[in-house]
């Protein structure tokens, strides 16, 4: 017995040892280099003369981006790019989360794992402050007639190109939140395209009613993380909230134009699609495509969904409308050549091959492009959130927050939001505590100071 | 005199060299386990403090510098609601869990005690939950449970019952993630336990049905008494990696809805890489790892008066 006693022992004591083996396998880091605050001015940046082109065959470039559609389309496009130019690239593609992951822990620990990385633009107030991405301002201004650009639309290239006025990277893979409703219901019932949050109301408590349970009025992406945060931040931005004061950074989460909305949302919820509040990206476009749905906020690739016969039941009756309130929210992706390239040479060739002309008109109806020549080509009108999304750019799109916490703050709205869609804290409860997690932030990043 | 000069020698020799040879036997001793004792520090040892001095400071991934802020991270975390939300839920888990399968495997390590056909394919098919990696388990899973199309739902549609959106609601989504985890171990809790029901003494066993006993006595008296230390061992081994649940989780439910189903490992990587906040990490980190400590300590104890 005492020897099953000892043999026990010595088995927890190696059980425990190697247990807590995992909760500080990650705590190692390297020291960060001291760095400019946010929201202070931008660091000089050395003016890096831009290189004569040189014999580029042989080089190898590998790239990290978003495991999606359009970047599955550069990849098998490779093969042209390497007999154009002789570069070898091997193309990582990764989930959200994961490739954020990625790309910060290669640059935080200078490891050069990838040449370019592809970056939700937000980001940029991260890897482009902190050094991690090379200032191609030079490169771009030497090869902007190659790359034509000025015809990447202006506001395209204040978010997804430059930041604090220098060029970083170049924007694929862009859009915004659209409004997709049933073209047919409306027809049938005559109901006007809504332009305020209030007649979506109306509209889909008399969806509800005609055509429920198998069509309910609405849809949503509810889940607690950046979509959810992204669906509520058309609300927000419809009844005049902002994310902060762009002059204070006070977080203005107590404002009655944040509750009014996140109220409004949650008004919707008994109107729509049962699993809207857990609602993530594939299940929200599954729900309307499927016609479980008259009326849908979702990033404007709903288009390819919606279109496609194979997956689609609701072709010829759906269309698109201006977001309710005038405000859409805006994403997309910026992709920059890493600081830790031994080849940026070779990187740019790639970066300006993803976003050239030719390129742009190729993938057509991927998503929409960054070009403005092909958002308004006639031969596109076809596709509805071409001109849509050209609207939005033209408009007042409300972007994500361009700032060092960012990723942070889009999942602390996420999860204040779900908790009100899943009936676990009433809206004012829900942003009275996001108020006060964002204050710690900003105060913790150095952006605000509370007033004494 | 060389004789007496060697004996001379030798007589120093023979009380000398042992001692020498003790020395050298020693270094080399050292110089063996040196390389391992190099490898422990630097895999051990040095994270340990490296992230217990990170955690004193207020170090954050993408700002710049760091200071020295002493117990101020602790001090926020016994403060921080959300801490105290993931710590009670992560408890909530753990017992649940490691309850139930403890329960099922007992139960079924009984049944594969006794002789029957097929028992060998059930054994082996038992073994496949604890092969898959979590992450493959929370895919799994998150189907089972899926808002749309949930099998569960549609099983439960066939006997007329209206299964819940498991995954939005409080206590329904705590539940999918624990049923989840009881897939996957409680064959963990069957092996184990039948391994110490086949090394049971069996003159014991029969002697008490001579003098009467029935099954269920003999298995409250004789089996469980016996094999609590056993028991107490496995029950231990998955209390600790219960606590340390994280993939399943992160892929069924990523904490939500809300964050009711957001354990402490969840929160910590969280607070460590994507919100950056490095230090506050480590500090929940080490206070995670003094729970553990408490908690082992406590049942390493019992185990030690059986």
């Amino acid at each position: 017995m005492k020897k099953l006693k000892l043999v026990c022992i010595l088995c927890l004591t190696a059980v425990f040892t190697l247990s807590s083996l995992f909760l500080f396998a990650g705590g190692g880091g390297k020291e960060q280099p001291a760095q400019e605050k946010e929201a202070k001015p931008a660091p000089e940046k050395k003016e890096q003369p831009a290189p004569e082109k040189k014999d580029l065959r042989g080089v190898q470039l590998h790239v990290s981006m978003i495991d999606e559609e359009r970047e599955w389309a550069f990849r098998d496009l490779l093969p042209e790019f390497e007999a154009k130019t002789g570069i070898k690239v091997t193309i990582d593609t990764y989930g959200f989360e994961d490739l954020f992951k990625k790309n910060l822990t290669a640059a935080a620990a200078h490891t050069g794992e990838y040449d370019v990385i592809q970056m939700h633009f937000p980001d940029m107030a991260l890897f482009d402050a902190r050094g991690y991405c090379r200032d191609i301002t030079d490169w771009v201004m030497r090869d902007k007639d190659e790359i034509k650009l000025d015809d990447i639309h202006p506001s395209l290239q204040e978010s997804h190109m430059k930041y604090k006025g220098r060029y970083y990277g170049v924007p694929t893979h862009v859009g915004s939140m659209t409004f997709y409703y049933r073209k047919d219901i409306f027809e049938e019932q005559g109901y006007q395209v809504p332009t305020t949050w209030e007649d979506v109301l109306k509209i889909a408590k008399d969806v509800d009613q005609k055509y429920g349970p198998d069509t309910r009025g609405f849809a949503f992406m509810g889940r607690a993380d950046i979509q959810g945060a992204a669906t509520y931040l058309n609300f927000m931005g419809a009844y005049g909230g902002e994310f902060y004061d762009p002059n204070s950074y006070r977080p203005m989460f107590d404002t009655p134009a944040a509750l009014k909305a996140m109220q409004t949302l949650n008004d919707l919820v008994k109107y729509s699609v049962e699993g809207s509040p857990s609602y993530g990206f594939d299940e929200a476009h599954v729900a309307f495509q499927q016609g479980r749905a008259a009326m849908l906020p979702f990033w404007d690739s709903g288009d390819g969904f919606f279109s496609d016969p194979k997956q689609s039941d609701i072709i010829g009756k759906w269309w698109v409308a201006p977001m309710p309130g005038g405000r859409a929210t805006n994403g997309g992706w910026s992709v920059q050549i890493s600081a830790d390239s031994a080849n940026p040479e070779a990187a740019w060739e790639f970066l300006k091959w993803i976003i050239s002309p030719e390129m742009e008109r190729r993938l057509v109806p991927m998503k929409p492009s960054c070009r403005i020549s092909i958002l308004t080509d006639p031969e596109f009108k076809k596709y509805p959130s071409y001109q849509g999304f050209y609207n939005v750019l033209a408009g007042n799109p409300f972007p994500f927050p361009k700032i060092l916490p960012n990723w942070q703050m889009l999942q602390l709205l996420g999860q204040a939001e779900n908790q009100v869609v899943t009936g676990q804290k009433s809206p004012k409860e829900a942003l009275d505590w996001l108020q006060g997690q964002y204050e710690v932030i900003m105060l913790r990043y150095n952006l605000w100071t509370p007033k004494k | 005199m060389v004789k007496e000069l060697q004996y001379g020698q030798m007589s120093i020799f023979t009380v000398k060299k042992p001692q020498l040879r003790k020395v050298t036997a020693k270094v080399k001793t050292y110089l063996f386990i040196l390389p391992a004792m190099v490898i422990l520090l630097a895999l051990i040892i040095y994270p340990l403090i490296f992230s217990l001095s990170k955690s004193l400071t207020d170090f954050t991934l993408g700002m710049p510098g760091e200071k020295f802020i002493g117990f101020q991270n602790y001090i926020t975390a016994f403060k921080d609601q959300t801490f105290h939300q993931s710590l009670g839920f992560s408890i909530l888990f753990s017992v649940c869990v490691t309850s139930v399968e403890l329960l099922l495997g007992f139960v079924t390590a009984l049944l594969l005690q006794r002789k029957f056909i097929g028992k060998r394919l059930i054994t082996i098919l038992l073994i496949l939950p604890m092969m898959v990696t979590p992450v493959v388990v929370g895919i799994i899973w998150l189907l089972m449970f899926q808002p749309d199309f949930s099998v569960i739902n549609g099983l439960l549609s066939t006997i007329g019952i209206k299964g819940p959106i498991w995954l939005q609601h409080k206590w329904t989504a705590r539940f999918a993630v624990m049923v989840a985890d009881i897939w996957q171990w409680t064959p963990f809790f069957a092996l184990i336990l039948l391994g110490g029901l086949l090394n049971l003494p069996i003159e014991v066993i029969e002697s008490a049905k001579v003098d009467g006993a029935s099954n269920l006595q003999i298995l409250r008296y004789i089996k469980i008494p016996i094999m609590m230390p056993l028991i107490l061992v496995v029950i231990l081994i998955r209390l600790i990696d219960s606590f340390k649940t994280f993939d399943s989780i992160f892929i069924m439910t990523n904490g939500g809805p809300g964050n009711v189903t957001e354990v402490l490992s969840l929160y910590i990587y969280r607070s460590g890489l994507p919100f950056m906040n490095v230090s506050y990490a480590a500090a929940m980190s080490y206070l995670f790892l003094i729970i553990l400590i408490i908690a082992t300590t406590l049942l390493i104890r019992r185990l030690q008066r059986i």
